[in-house]
């Protein structure tokens, strides 16, 4: 009985622990690794803990962090925009697929990094320069998956859907996106981990604030301490996200899981 | 330097840079004897037209007369060789002074060793904030509001263009500053994305020859003469190897005075080793080059870094200097 | 019964392109079904009965010949027609609860929100999933899927519903309650039904008449009158002496056609 009533606490723990456990053991290791060592460009937990407060939790939260992610969330989100209006519209129209698919081939193949000259012309040395080279990166994975989910949609629903005359926006809104949901979830998920690199990338040029500057920055400063506070702090932004993207997806795909979990049976 | 390298290097250096300097430990002392009685020393130098003499001169064998075997590293900048320099993979660099007073400051054992080039206290001097054609900003005061691109923030050239706007009457907390590489200000400027830009020689002709106009030379009208590149080294390497210093910076005192009488070499050393066209490389200017630093320049340098907080405490300039 | 849903098939044929060939599918096939009527299409495997649904249903336009129903030619998907397919776990919307799965159609023919909602409901009842309406199709078993989908046919309120081997995959049981129900359906709403099925025996017990499909290239072999009573009952009714005579029928009728004739074998007197 005890046993039984227990096994979800047990449960809950073992799986902070599991999550946690990593995270600790490298902190530890770090810890036992710098206290020996003793390199300038290799300072203590400790230090970076300092550096972090004194760093993020001030004025720099609110004049690099939040313009940052800004910028990631405004690209971010174009990009899932664009990729799901474009990718929808070209995997349901045989002949702009067959228009426009080499010149994706071309266009995929550009690092959004060599772009950024062209664009800094184009769009100056602002945010909408930095938000075009997030974009020009993070689009891809969104509007290719979206062209392949919506092109694979099962034959079997389309004919119901047409027999049963489903078309046009409700077609769109009740069968063609969310058959394609599960890849372009996979877009998505892809879209937000090249959004955090763009987003540091974007802020490499022509700067004077942001994430990705301050970072640099440190780096071209000797702050080391504040060097590594600032990777910290990327880590953990990109864990948030992580997390909020598993929230999301476990809302937008319950019935795939779901469906996949009966599966397995 | 190419911008997109530089950009790449940063994003590296930050995580593999600074593997380096816990992998290379036990990397060879510095100045080595090999078996024939040369030593073995790597310099880091930029990339940049003002390194000319260096490459140059290691070629023709100046250095080899003093007894050094040098190699010249190429870096994309003072911070990111910085690394390599405490673990001693580079033995020397050349670098701006800035740097190694910011690089001090944080508790880095960096001295400067020697000078290298400086800038010209009077006439026309080697960098220059510059403004697009058509602009209506024409001096330092005027740049209060606008928007000036230097190559990196937070070093010497914000900093004397700071000096010299409050110089003129203009606030200095109204600059605007953004990063913007040498090579991309000028196209920037004509797309009138910035009102004006910091940039060295061939630079300044180019814009100024475009129709652009000149603002100020922000290091001469505040520190005249200050050195632009100096010589740098850990303090380690100056207390265990005086040696090594004294034979570098009496080579690289024969190597400007060699320098000066052999200036085709020095020109074709920049199309050469530095990539730049023959016609720029026959006229571009070039600074003083000199190994003797002048204590007071950094000294000011240092004072000014104070007075904009861009350092917290004071370095101790006599410390740092060690010569 | 009603009097709209009469359907004509006139030498409907349908050739798939392949590849750099082709594959005939359907030679040529006529018939006629008359409104409130319940036809059952056999015939074996890979003969076109899929093939001629999607005909019927306007999903798939022929290489030759037409279909007419109510005396139009049916050219795209037509309003007055429901289909039950095959695989039904495909045929559902994995995303959408019960509820919106058989709502769907309604909502894109424009029936208001709560008229729609009673349509659903009275559906899920008349096939017995009045609980299942906030399930997810795949928590439902098989039978339960396929009866969605019938249910989904039946609010769609057709005139003509037309199944093509809905009860396949099903277990013998379930199969005998979904066939019961397709009669009650069929009885109560008076809607013209035609049902594909492989199974002999089925289109025996539920057909008032069963067209009897060649093997490829396909034509009709047979159009038999199941001169069975009206109400029908999986025990009594298969045990009819007139039942066996009827299957057997159907049965040689197949096996002959599989060896090649075109022609009929003589038909069983009642
Ligand atoms: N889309 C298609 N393309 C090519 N051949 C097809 C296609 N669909 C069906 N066929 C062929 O047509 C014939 C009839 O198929 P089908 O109508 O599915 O038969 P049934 O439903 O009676 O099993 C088969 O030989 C099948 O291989
Ligand atoms: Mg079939």
């Amino acid at each position: 009985m005890t046993r039984t009533r227990l096994r979800p606490v047990a449960g809950a723990l073992r799986a902070v622990g599991y999550a946690a456990g990593l995270p600790a053991l490298a902190l530890l290791a770090w810890a036992l690794a710098t206290d020996r060592s003793a390199s300038i460009y290799f300072p203590p937990p400790g230090t970076i803990a300092n550096a972090f407060a004194a760093t993020w939790f001030g004025p720099a939260f609110t004049t690099d962090v939040l313009p940052s992610l800004g910028r990631f969330a405004v690209g971010v989100l174009l990009s899932i925009v664009i990729g799901v209006v474009a990718g929808t519209a070209i995997g349901t129209t045989r002949w702009l697929r067959d228009l426009l698919e080499p010149l994706f081939e071309f266009f995929r193949a550009v690092p959004p990094v060599v772009l950024v000259p062209v664009l800094m012309l184009m769009l100056g040395v602002g945010d909408s320069m930095r938000i075009a080279v997030i974009v020009s990166g993070c689009v891809w994975p969104v509007l290719l998956n979206t062209v392949e989910g919506v092109r694979g949609v099962d034959t079997v629903l389309t004919e119901t859907s047409r027999s049963y005359r489903v078309r046009g926006a409700l077609s769109l809104r009740y069968v063609v996106l969310p058959a394609a949901s599960p890849q372009i979830m996979a877009g998505i998920r892809l879209c937000l981990s090249i959004g955090l690199i763009l987003m540091v990338i974007s802020e490499m040029f022509a700067s004077s604030s942001g994430l990705g500057y301050r970072i640099v920055y440190f780096q071209r400063s000797f702050m080391i301490a504040q060097m590594w506070s600032g990777i910290v702090l990327l880590g953990l932004i990109g864990v948030a996200v992580a997390t909020l993207y598993g929230i999301a997806e476990r809302r937008v795909l319950h019935w795939y899981h779901g469906m996949r979990e009966v599966a397995r049976g | 330097m190419s911008r997109r390298r530089s950009v790449v290097l940063a994003a590296c250096t930050v995580l593999l840079g600074l593997g380096l300097a816990a992998c290379g430990a036990d990397a060879a002392d510095p100045g080595e004897t090999t078996q024939d009685g040369t030593r073995a020393v790597t310099i880091g130098a930029l990339t940049i037209s003002e390194t000319a003499p260096l490459w140059a001169a290691v070629d023709a064998g100046v250095f080899a007369e003093h007894g050094l075997d040098v190699t010249v590293q190429p870096i994309q900048g003072g911070a990111q060789a910085m690394p390599a320099l405490i673990n001693g993979d580079v033995d020397l660099m050349i670098g701006q002074p800035f740097g190694a007073l910011r690089a001090t400051e944080q508790g880095l054992p960096v001295a400067i060793v020697a000078g290298y080039a400086e800038s010209y206290p009077d006439g026309d001097d080697i960098n220059a904030v510059v403004a697009g054609a058509g602009s209506d900003i024409v001096r330092p005061a005027d740049l209060a509001g606008a928007k000036v691109a230097v190559n990196s923030l937070g070093a010497a050239g914000d900093l004397t263009i700071r000096a010299a706007v409050e110089q003129d009457g203009g606030d200095p907390a109204a600059i605007e500053f953004v990063e913007v590489a040498f090579p991309d200000a000028a196209a920037q400027l004509e797309a009138g994305n910035i009102d004006a830009a910091w940039v060295p020689e061939p630079f300044v002709s180019m814009i100024t020859g475009a129709g652009g106009t000149k603002v100020v030379y922000p290091y001469q009208a505040v520190i005249p003469g200050l050195p632009t590149l100096v010589v740098q080294t850990t303090t380690q390497t100056v207390e265990q190897d005086p040696e090594l210093v004294a034979d570098v910076r009496a080579a690289l005192a024969d190597a400007f005075t060699w320098a000066e009488e052999n200036d085709d070499a020095v020109r074709q050393s920049l199309v050469d080793n530095l990539e730049i066209p023959a016609e720029a490389a026959a006229n571009l200017p070039l600074p003083r080059f000199t190994t003797a630093v002048d204590a007071a320049t950094i000294e000011a340098l240092a004072d000014l870094g104070v007075q904009y907080e861009y350092f917290q405490e004071a370095p101790d300039v006599d410390a740092i200097l060690a010569e | 019964m009603a009097d709209t849903g009469t359907l004509s098939v006139r030498d409907l044929g349908k050739t798939y392109p392949v590849g750099t060939g082709e594959v005939e599918a359907i030679r040529s096939i006529s018939f006629d079904v008359r409104a409130g009527e319940l036809v059952c299409i056999v015939g074996p495997s890979g003969c076109g009965k899929t093939t001629l649904l999607k005909c019927l249903s306007g999903l798939l336009s022929p290489t030759t010949g037409s279909v007419l129903l109510d005396g139009q030619a049916v050219l795209a998907p037509p309003e007055k027609m429901a289909v039950v397919f095959q695989e039904y776990g495909r045929s559902l919307y994995p995303w959408l609860s019960v509820r919106d799965n058989v709502g769907l159609p309604l909502k894109a023919r424009g029936v208001p929100r709560d008229e729609r909602e009673q349509a659903v409901r009275a559906a899920l009842e008349e096939v017995g999933l009045g609980q299942a309406l906030a399930s997810f199709p795949w928590q439902l078993s098989g039978g339960m899927q396929q009866r969605v989908a019938i249910a989904r046919a039946i609010a769609y309120q057709p005139e003509v519903l037309v199944m093509d081997e809905p009860f396949a995959a099903v277990d013998a049981q379930t199969r005998a309650d979904l066939e019961d129900l397709v009669r009650r359906v069929w009885q109560d709403l008076g809607v013209t039904v035609i049902f594909v099925t492989h199974d002999i025996d089925e289109s025996v017990y539920l057909g008032e008449r069963v067209l009897v499909l060649s093997s490829s290239p396909t034509v009709v072999q047979e159009d038999l009158a199941v001169d069975l009573p009206a109400a029908r009952d999986q025990i009594s009714t298969r045990a009819l002496p007139r039942f066996t005579e009827l299957r057997t029928h159907v049965h040689e009728q197949i096996q002959h056609a599989k060896r090649g004739a075109r022609t009929p074998l003589p038909r069983p007197t009642s």
